[in-house]
């Protein structure tokens, strides 16, 4: 993209947008923006944004079908984040009216037009404002402007009138326990997995026997099916508790969350290990050769020259581990492990979508916020050393 | 003073430094060089046990460095890396503060000797304090390689290539502002460098290295004059020999006190008043070698030397051609 095309928005229409802006605003119209129904039970009506009240449906409808063609990257990100704001203001505001007219035992769900439009301008916006290469503060400054300014939403009851919030009013307990069930689960394998990974993955560095002896394994352990593993680990950690059932006070057990943990820092393992050997073949052979004839100790050396240099790489690992669990996590509910899948199982045998969802869109936030976090804690690391 | 007695290095099979000894003097400048692979750099590296030798013992100031803990070792001797190893992660202070800072000095301490330093190398320490190496150009990654080995003052200095990797012009002033700082510190510096004229100009001695033995070792004027046969005469380069043995003298040393008939200071040059030339003087820091081109390039029989807008006697082309001269 040059610098004259982003000047000058509209000189150019990017042909690529074009795949992406036919099939959306062809969505838009075909598929319904809210479903209402009578109660939670029946089947309901659709409600297509082009009935909804209002000339803002109509700019809805104009800027999901222009806002992609923008060729300056500026502008095009700018507009595709007021078009999710866009769009989550017309769910309110519509979910508000047609309860209104429903009555109180109405269900106002989130139709296929609605993530429609919510994913295209995401994925516009987040395409626009990456080719801007923003520095890393300004980008985990825009995340917190938009999480407030939605979290602001969501507190003043904006979507209260959406099945999900009604969803969530019903489970909110529940909801609670599931969100500092996940994060447990998520940070509670994340440091055991450092401890082991970190010291592993430096040994497998300096020692080719290590690594042909540890990589397989992990390689192993990584693309064994998460079901299998936790029968695997279920077995044994039964078999322990019954050995020394002092262990079960500090709640270990066949089921539940500690081989949850275990199977999430088993995964965690690879990623961390394969990082840390390669940030370690990354440090300069002349700044480790620096380090030791000025002096310092191997103790010194490591924590002074060889963690910083390895650090970056070492935390890409962290941000794959991180992500990569904040979806496993969810399998953890199967076997009582607790966290978001707990909501998703239960609305799957309840067959109550909403339910699933109030257990889904944490997650992928989750997974989005630690990406931009972690990406730009990394690039702060990288800094002015390139 | 380093003592160096019987260094041998064995890798396996093969032998990379064999049976080496010398002796550098407090404040001298011995230069190691030879072909890659001659044991050049290893035996630089057993001196502060990056590598440990096989045999043969290495006394510094009289101490033998075995005896010595080896962090203790390294933090008293200054090293200058090929290839610089500057740290990437830290700014040119933090660079220069490194060993300082493992000897625990206090802050106030440290901020004064890395701006002493930085002015020294020539670089403003408001402007380049605060820089990442990779924000410098190669001349200034060097100087702060070199800088950085002589932070906490120390009495012996290794260098491995240190201005490898430089445009000739750069690399040139770089070897006059060491040989400036060196010979006003008094360090005592070992060298190595596998580029001859690099050898000519900063070292007082000069070993040179084949397969991993010392072949000759001596005076640089001695290796000119008295090459060994073989391998020293052929890496030395005779062709030019008379030309730097006049680069080894500088022209204060045959300059004659008398002045030549004829001659008048005006704006900085000379001025032969019989033909109205205008003759560029000589300085007393020019080398014999910068003399004999002169004297060359003029058709001349001496050139004046001017010191201060003085002008304080002649070279003589007779007395230049003399130093050159076989014995």
């Amino acid at each position: 993209m040059s610098a004259g095309a982003a000047a000058a928005p509209f000189r150019g229409i990017e042909g690529a947008a074009l795949v992406f802006a036919v099939p959306a605003v062809a969505g838009l119209m075909a598929l319904p923006f809210l479903t209402v129904r009578p109660n939670r039970i029946v089947s309901g009506d659709p409600l297509y944004l082009w009935e909804a009240a209002g000339g803002l449906a109509v700019a809805a409808l104009l800027a999901a079908a222009l806002v992609p063609l923008i060729s300056g990257p500026a502008l095009r990100g700018g507009l595709s984040v007021a078009g999710v704001a866009l769009a989550l203001f017309l769910v309110g505001r519509e979910a508000d009216a047609r309860l209104a007219e429903a009555g109180d035992l109405a269900r106002i769900s989130l139709g296929g037009g609605f993530w429609l439009m919510v994913a295209s301008f995401a994925l516009a916006a987040a395409e626009g404002l990456s080719r801007l290469e923003p520095p890393p503060l300004l980008r985990l400054g825009l995340t917190a402007l938009m999480a407030a300014a939605f979290g602001t939403a969501l507190v003043s009851g904006w979507f209260d009138g959406l099945s999900i919030m009604q969803e969530y009013r019903a489970n909110a307990g529940a909801f609670r326990s599931a969100f500092w069930g996940h994060l447990l689960l998520v940070g509670g394998s994340l440091l055991p997995a450092l401890a082991i990974g970190l010291p592993l993955g430096r040994a497998c560095f300096a020692s080719p026997r290590w690594r042909r002896a540890a990589i397989p394994i992990l390689n192993i352990l990584q693309t064994t099916p998460s079901i299998a593993m936790f029968g695997l680990l279920m077995v044994p950690l039964a078999a322990l508790v019954a050995a020394v059932p002092d262990l079960r006070r500090l709640g270990v057990a066949g089921v539940g969350a500690t081989p949850a943990l275990i199977a999430l820092t088993l995964y965690s393992l690879l990623p961390i290990v394969t990082n840390t050997v390669a940030g370690f073949a990354a440090i300069p052979a002349q700044s480790r050769e620096a380090g030791r004839a000025m002096g310092m100790t191997r103790r010194g050396l490591l924590i002074q020259v060889e963690l910083p240099l390895a650090a970056p790489i070492i935390l890409t690992g962290v941000r794959i581990v991180v992500v990569q669990n904040i979806g496993l996590a969810a399998i953890a509910a199967l076997i009582g492990g607790g966290g978001f899948g707990t909501l998703i199982f239960r609305g799957m045998g309840q067959t109550a979508m909403d339910l699933v969802l109030l257990g889904t869109l944490p997650i992928v936030a989750l997974a989005i916020v630690a990406t931009i976090v972690l990406d730009a804690v990394i690039d702060l690391l990288k800094g002015r050393r390139r | 003073m380093i003592e160096v007695e019987g260094l041998t290095k064995r890798f396996g099979a093969t032998t990379a430094v064999d049976d080496v000894s010398f002796r550098v003097e407090d404040g001298e400048v011995l230069a190691l060089v030879g072909t890659s692979g001659c044991g050049k750099s290893t035996t630089l590296r057993m001196l502060n046990r990056l590598i440990d030798p096989t045999e043969g013992t290495v006394r510094i100031d009289g101490r033998d460095i075995m005896q010595v803990p080896l962090e203790e070792l390294r933090l008293g001797i200054g090293y200058v890396i090929q290839g610089v190893g500057l740290f990437p992660h830290w700014t040119v202070a933090r660079n220069i503060a490194t060993v300082p800072r493992l000897m625990r000095w206090d802050r106030a301490r440290i901020d004064a000797r890395v701006r002493e330093l930085l002015e020294l190398f020539q670089l403003d320490p408001a402007e380049f304090g605060d820089k990442y190496p990779a924000q410098l150009s190669g001349g200034q990654q060097q100087r702060v390689g070199v800088a950085r080995a002589m932070a906490a003052e120390p009495s012996v200095l290794l260098m491995d290539e240190p201005f490898g990797a430089l445009d000739p012009v750069t690399r040139a002033h770089l070897q006059d502002e060491f040989e400036a700082i060196q010979r006003r510190l008094g360090t005592t510096v070992i060298l190595v460098t596998h580029d001859m004229d690099e050898a000519f100009k900063l070292a007082d001695r000069i070993a040179v290295m084949d397969t991993g033995r010392i072949l000759q070792i001596g005076r640089s004027e001695l290796l000119l004059r008295e090459p060994q046969e073989g391998f020293v005469r052929q890496f030395v380069g005779l062709d030019d020999r008379a030309l730097r043995i006049l680069s080894l003298h500088g022209v204060a040393e045959i300059a004659t006190p008398h002045k030549v008939e004829g001659w008048e200071v005006l704006d900085g040059a000379v001025v032969d008043q019989a033909s109205g030339r205008r003759i560029l003087p000589l300085a007393p820091s020019d080398t014999l070698r910068e003399a004999a081109s002169r004297i060359i390039w003029e058709g001349a029989d001496s050139l004046p030397l001017v010191e201060a807008g003085m002008l304080v006697g002649a070279v003589r082309a007779e007395d230049v051609w003399r130093v050159g001269r076989r014995a």
